[in-house]
C-alpha cells in the first residue's frame, strides 16, 4: 500500500506540474496575442471609413511606423464602417491627420497607420468623429502605376522610339539599294585598288576626327554641322560629277539625277537628325539608348570621310565605306 | 426451506447470432440450496447464468428473482435486483489494474458510505476467510488461478449477497484445488446460508457440492434431479454426458456409497 | 462543470488521476518528437518556397498560423487517437472479453461512469492542455529551421509569428482539440465493449479505432473549422 501511495503523489505532481507549466503557456499566449499591455490603460478609438477592405479584428495600428494597439471591433453601419481602435497611447491629431489602411504584404493581411497631421495644423477638438481615408489595395496600386508608365511611354517615348526604329529602317532600304547601283559602278570601273587606297585614307581620316573631336555630347549637339558637311559633300559630289562628265555611263546619271541618289542622301541626313533629336529627348528616361548613339557617331564619321573622299576624287571608295558602316552598325 | 423460490425461469427461450441458444426452458432454484447446471461446452448453461442477474434479456418468457421480474426490471429496480447476487466469473474477471485488496473493496467503496477503515477491516476479514489475505497488495495478474478465484468469491460476496453465482468455478484448475474450491462453494452455503448456483461442466465437481443437478442441451433443459437419481436416469441425454465423463452406473453406485 | 465535480469526487480522484498520468504525461515524449518536427517541415517547406520572393521571415507567420489553427490539435488528435485512444481500446476490449464489465455490471458499478468518464474528463484536460504544448514546440521547431536553415532571426521570427495569429485561433483550436478527445474516448470504449470473444477481437476493436477515430477527427475538423471560419 505504501509503495502504491508514493506512485500516486509522484504522478500527482507530474501531473500537477505538467496542467500547471501548461495552463501557464496558455495564459501567456492568450496575453501575447490579445496585444493589449496589462499594465497600462487601453484607450479607445473610433473611426469611420467608407469601407476597410476586409480588416478583420486584432489587426496591428501603427503610429509612424510604431505599433500602438489593434483593431478591437468592427460594426458596419448604414453607410460606412466603423472601426474601434484599442491603442495604448493618446493620439494628438491634427486637422490634415490621416488614418489609412494599407495592405501589409502581397500575400494578404492588413494594418492601420495613424499620421497623426502636421505640428503647425491646430489639433482636432475633444469629441471630432475621426474619418478614416479609403484603403488602397497594394495590387490596385501597383496596377495604377503600371498603367500611368505605360501611358508615358507610349504618349511620349515609345512614339519617338517608333519614328527612330522606322527612320532607321528606312536609311538602310535606301542604303541598300544605294549599294546595288554604287557596287555595279565600283565593278565596271575595276576601281578595286582606290577602294584599298579610299579605306587606308579613311583611316587617317578617323583617327584625326578621333583626335579632333571625339565626343559624343558634341556630335550630337551639332547636327548643323554634320547637315553643312552634308551639303558639301554634296557640292564636292557635283563638283566630280562635272569633272568626270564623259560617258562614265553610271555614275553620271547617278550624279546628275538628283533625285536618285541626292534624294537618298537628303533623306538619310533628315533621318539622322530626326533620329539624333529622338535620341536627345530620350536621352535621361532610357539609359539603353544611349549605348546606340555610337551609330550616329559612326554616320558623322562616315559623312566626313565622304567628304574628304569626295574631295579627293576617289569618288567610290567613301559611298562604299558610308553603307558598310550604316549596314555594320544596323 | 421457504416455498418462494429464489429464481424462477419461465419457458425462457433466447436467440443469439440466429441460432436458439435458449429454448422454452423453465426451473426453479430454491432458496438455500446449490443448484448445478451441467451440461457441453455450448450447451447454453453460461447464457441461463447470464440471463439471472439480466446480463441478458430473455426474447420469450420471464426470470424471476424472488417475487420480481428481472427480466423486466429497468434503472433503481433493476440494480436492486442485482444486489441480490453475487457472481463469480469464469476468469474471476478481476480488474487488472486494482490491487487483490482494492478489487474487494471497489464494491463497499462505489456502494457503501462506509469509512476506509471499516472498508480495511471488512475486506481484510473477507480474503482472511477465503485464506487471501497476504496476497493482498498483489495485482491479480500475479495470483495462480485458484487464489484468483478465491479473490472473485471474496469481491461476489463482501456486500453480502443472498444468491451467488458461480461460472465454471473450476475449469482450468488442478483437481486438488478444484476440490477446494467445491469445498469453499459448500462453506460459504453454510456460514452464510447462501443460494448457490452452479455452472460447470466438471461432473464430479456437481455432484460432490450440488443438492440438485441440471442437464441443459442444446438449449433445452433435460432434467433437474438429486445427485443420486441424475446418476440413475434412464435420459438417453444424461447417460450419454455421463458416459463421456467415464461415469457408469456402477461409477454411480459408488458415487453414491461414497457419499 | 460536471467534469469539475466528476474530477474533485472522493471515489474519482484517483481514477481521474491515473488517467490524466497517463493520457497526457505518458504522450509527452511522442508529441514532442512529432510537434517539433512538424514546425521544423512546416518552416522548412514554406521557407524554401517563401525564400524565392525574400519572405523567408514570414515562415513565422506560416509556422504559427499552421500549427495553432490546424496542425496543432490535428497532430495531438492522431497521436492521442493512435497511442491513448488505441490503449483504451484494447483496454476495454480485453475487460470485455475477460467479463469485467460483466462484473462490473453485476456489481451495478455502470462501466461508463466507472471507466469512461475519468478517461473522458482526462481527455477534456489533457487534449487542449497538450496541443497548447504541441504549438509551443511547433512554433520552436520552426524557430530553429528559420534560424539555422533559412537565416531567419530569433526576435524576427517571433514579432513575425505572433502577427497574425488571433486569440480566436488558438481558442478554435483548443477547442478542436476537445472535441478529438471526445471522440477518441467514444469510439474507443465503444469499440471496447463491442468486442467479441477472444484476443482477435481484441486486435479488431484496437484497429478500428484507430480508423474510426482519424477519419471522424479529420472530418469533424473540417466542419469546424469551416463553421469558424466561414
Amino acid at each position: 500500500m505504501r509503495r502504491e501511495r508514493i506512485r500516486e503523489t509522484s504522478m500527482e505532481v507530474t501531473v500537477g506540474a505538467f496542467l500547471f507549466m501548461a495552463l501557464l503557456a496558455l495564459g501567456v499566449f492568450t496575453i501575447i496575442l490579445s496585444r493589449q499591455s496589462l499594465f497600462r490603460p487601453t484607450l479607445y478609438y473610433d473611426v469611420t471609413f467608407r469601407t476597410v477592405m476586409g480588416v478583420r479584428e486584432g489587426e496591428n495600428v501603427y503610429l509612424r511606423g510604431v505599433i500602438v494597439g489593434k483593431v478591437d471591433d468592427i460594426v458596419a453601419e448604414r453607410g460606412h464602417v466603423r472601426l474601434r481602435l484599442a491603442l495604448n497611447r493618446p493620439l494628438e491629431l491634427h486637422e490634415n491627420y490621416k488614418i489609412e489602411i494599407l495592405a501589409s504584404s502581397l500575400l494578404g493581411g492588413r494594418y492601420l497607420n495613424i499620421e497623426e497631421g502636421d505640428e503647425d495644423r491646430p489639433l482636432l477638438s475633444p469629441g471630432t468623429p475621426l474619418v478614416g481615408t479609403t484603403p488602397k489595395e497594394l495590387l490596385d496600386e501597383a496596377t495604377r502605376t503600371v498603367a500611368s508608365v505605360r501611358q508615358t511611354l507610349e504618349g511620349g517615348v515609345l512614339d519617338q522610339i517608333r519614328s527612330i526604329v522606322s527612320n532607321a529602317n528606312s536609311i538602310v532600304a535606301r542604303v541598300e539599294r544605294g549599294e546595288g547601283t554604287l557596287g555595279r559602278l565600283t565593278r565596271e570601273d575595276g576601281l578595286y585598288a582606290d577602294v584599298s587606297a579610299a579605306a587606308a585614307s579613311l583611316r587617317k581620316v578617323v583617327d584625326r576626327i578621333e583626335r579632333g573631336e571625339g565626343s559624343l555630347g558634341r556630335l550630337l549637339t551639332d547636327d548643323g554641322r554634320v547637315y553643312r558637311d552634308i551639303e558639301a559633300t554634296a557640292a564636292n559630289l557635283r563638283k566630280a560629277s562635272d569633272d568626270l562628265a564623259q560617258g562614265r555611263g553610271l555614275l553620271g546619271k547617278l550624279i546628275s539625277g538628283e533625285d536618285a541618289m541626292m534624294e537618298d542622301l537628303r533623306a538619310t541626313v533628315a533621318s539622322v537628325r530626326a533620329v539624333a533629336e529622338g535620341l536627345r529627348r530620350g536621352e535621361g528616361t532610357l539609359g539603353r539608348l544611349l549605348t546606340e548613339t555610337e551609330v550616329y557617331e559612326d554616320l558623322k564619321q562616315g559623312l566626313r570621310e565622304l567628304r574628304a573622299t569626295i574631295d579627293d576624287f576617289r569618288e567610290t571608295a567613301p559611298i562604299t565605306t558610308f553603307s558598310s558602316i550604316f549596314l555594320g552598325a544596323f | 426451506m421457504n416455498g418462494e423460490p429464489a429464481i424462477r425461469f419461465e419457458r425462457v427461450g433466447k436467440r443469439l447470432g440466429g441460432r436458439a441458444v435458449l429454448d422454452g426452458v423453465s426451473f426453479e432454484v430454491r432458496r438455500g440450496e446449490i443448484f448445478v447446471i451441467v451440461g457441453a461446452s455450448g450447451s447454453g448453461k453460461s447464457v441461463t447464468l447470464k440471463h439471472m442477474v439480466r446480463l441478458l434479456t430473455p426474447d420469450e418468457g420471464r426470470v424471476w428473482v424472488g417475487c420480481d421480474c428481472i427480466s423486466e426490471a429497468r434503472g433503481g429496480e433493476l440494480a436492486r435486483l442485482r444486489d441480490r447476487f453475487g457472481v463469480l466469473f469464469q476468469g474471476a474477471a478481476l480488474l487488472q489494474w486494482l490491487t487483490v485488496y482494492d478489487n474487494v473493496a471497489l464494491p463497499l467503496r462505489e456502494k457503501t458510505t462506509l469509512s476506509e477503515t471499516e472498508i480495511e477491516a471488512r475486506v481484510m476479514a473477507q480474503l482472511e476467510a477465503l485464506g487471501v489475505a497476504d496476497a493482498a497488495d498483489r495485482h491479480p495478474a500475479d495470483l495462480s488461478g485458484g487464489m484468483q478465484k478465491r479473490v472473485g468469491l471474496a469481491r461476489a460476496v463482501i456486500l453480502g449477497p443472498e444468491i451467488v453465482l458461480y461460472d465454471e468455478p473450476t475449469s482450468g484448475l488442478d483437481p486438488v484445488t478444484s476440490r477446494r474450491i467445491d469445498d469453499m462453494i459448500l462453506e460459504m452455503r453454510e456460514r452464510h446460508g447462501l443460494t448457490s448456483v452452479v455452472v460447470t461442466h466438471d461432473l464430479h465437481s456437481a455432484l460432490a457440492i450440488g443438492d440438485r443437478i441440471a442437464l441443459i442441451d442444446r438449449g433445452r433443459l433435460i432434467e433437474v434431479r438429486t445427485p443420486a437419481d441424475f446418476l440413475r436416469s434412464d435420459n438417453e441425454v444424461v447417460r450419454a454426458f455421463l458416459s463421456a465423463q467415464y461415469i457408469t452406473r456402477r461409477g454411480a453406485w459408488e458415487t453414491e456409497m461414497g457419499r | 462543470m460536471w467534469a469539475l465535480r466528476f474530477v474533485l469526487s472522493r471515489r474519482n480522484r484517483r481514477e481521474v488521476l491515473v488517467q490524466l498520468f497517463v493520457t497526457g504525461i505518458k504522450s509527452l515524449g511522442v508529441l514532442s518528437v512529432v510537434a517539433a518536427f512538424i514546425g521544423m517541415i512546416l518552416a522548412l517547406q514554406t521557407g524554401l518556397e517563401l525564400r524565392r520572393y525574400g519572405q523567408e521571415v514570414n515562415i513565422g507567420t506560416a509556422v504559427t498560423v499552421v500549427m495553432v489553427r490546424e496542425m496543432g490539435p490535428f497532430m495531438t488528435g492522431l497521436v492521442i487517437a493512435a497511442s491513448v485512444g488505441a490503449a483504451i481500446a484494447a483496454q476495454m476490449a480485453t475487460m470485455t472479453v475477460s467479463e469485467e464489465i460483466a462484473a462490473l455490471e453485476v456489481m451495478s458499478i455502470d462501466p461508463v461512469r466507472f471507466l469512461v468518464m475519468p478517461r473522458l474528463a482526462a481527455m477534456l484536460v489533457m487534449m487542449p492542455l497538450l496541443t497548447v504544448y504541441t504549438n509551443v514546440l511547433g512554433v520552436l521547431g520552426g524557430a530553429v529551421v528559420g534560424k539555422t536553415q533559412l537565416g531567419v532571426a530569433l526576435p524576427a521570427y517571433f514579432d513575425n509569428a505572433i502577427q497574425f495569429v488571433r486569440n480566436k485561433d488558438l481558442y478554435v483550436g483548443l477547442f478542436k482539440a476537445m472535441v478529438f478527445g471526445v471522440i477518441i474516448v467514444t469510439v474507443a470504449c465503444q469499440q471496447g465493449f463491442q468486442a467479441s470473444e477472444g484476443a482477435v477481437g481484441v486486435g479488431v476493436a484496437t484497429r478500428r479505432t484507430v480508423v474510426i477515430s482519424f477519419l471522424t477527427i479529420l472530418a469533424v475538423g473540417y466542419m469546424i473549422t469551416r463553421l469558424f471560419y466561414t
